[in-house]
């Protein structure tokens, strides 16, 4: 377990690094609905985004607690923390889609635009597998 | 008038028992790949940390990021739910037509 440590870190780093992407995704999602339309089209973009974002923060805090422990009890703490993911994600949809009843779209595409950020962290951390072989 | 509004409240009736339908589906499919994908997930993980101990921690953070997209349709399903449940565009139309 001389591993753990440095295990965190990286888990830590790619929380953070996740974040950053979606906050910068969905921020650029408000911007492209402010063009097409309007103040209320962005806000709702924002809504989903920060949707996504507060999931991730939540999710990513809860497992990053049970780093260093048993393998067990780190599946325990992600089944969990994905459980609460998924009713932190039925209530704050249902509180969205009564705010922005009439912008659902620009709702959802910023949630989706935010979960561009997880492709991009598995592709960084295939690049910096395949560096680590030597390819 | 009368038989006008009874139109309307069947319409209404009868969209309301769709919507209530799909929106069933969506829960029932989006457990169940969820379900499905987590499991396997869960249990390749336990299987490589078995393998290797030393490894756990990295093989969690590769967890954490595919869960993030085992997970994304299914929250969009879920949204897609809530919109249908609570703010039903479907009715929109309907009441549009009636002049409500």
């Amino acid at each position: 377990m001389v591993e753990q440590p440095q295990a965190g870190a990286e888990l830590a780093r790619a929380i953070a690094w996740l974040l950053r992407i979606q906050a910068l995704l969905s921020a650029g999602a408000g911007l492209v609905f402010a063009v097409i339309g309007g103040l209320p089209m962005a806000l709702a973009a924002l809504a989903g985004g920060g949707v996504g974002l507060f999931l991730t923060a939540l999710t990513g805090l809860r497992v990053a607690l049970s780093q260093g422990a048993e393998a067990k009890h780190m599946v325990r703490t992600f089944y969990r923390a994905m459980a609460l993911k998924f009713v932190l994600a039925v209530i704050l949809f249902v509180i969205v889609a009564k705010w922005f009843a009439g912008y659902f779209v620009p709702v959802v595409t910023g949630y989706a635009v935010t979960l561009i950020a997880y492709w991009l962290a598995m592709q960084k951390i295939g690049a910096s597998a395949q560096l680590d072989n030597g390819n | 008038m009368e038989g006008s509004s009874m139109e309307l409240a069947a319409l209404i009736a009868q969209v309301q028992a769709n919507t209530a339908i799909a929106v069933g589906l969506i829960f029932v499919a989006t457990a169940v790949g969820t379900a499905i994908g987590f499991a396997l997930l869960g249990g390749k993980f336990l299987e490589g940390a078995a393998r290797q101990p030393e490894l756990a921690g990295m093989l969690q953070v590769r967890m954490f990021i595919i869960a993030g997209l085992l997970d994304a349709l299914s929250i969009i399903g879920v949204a897609f739910a809530a919109l249908l449940m609570f703010a039903n565009p479907l009715l929109g139309p309907i009441q549009q037509a009636f002049g409500g």
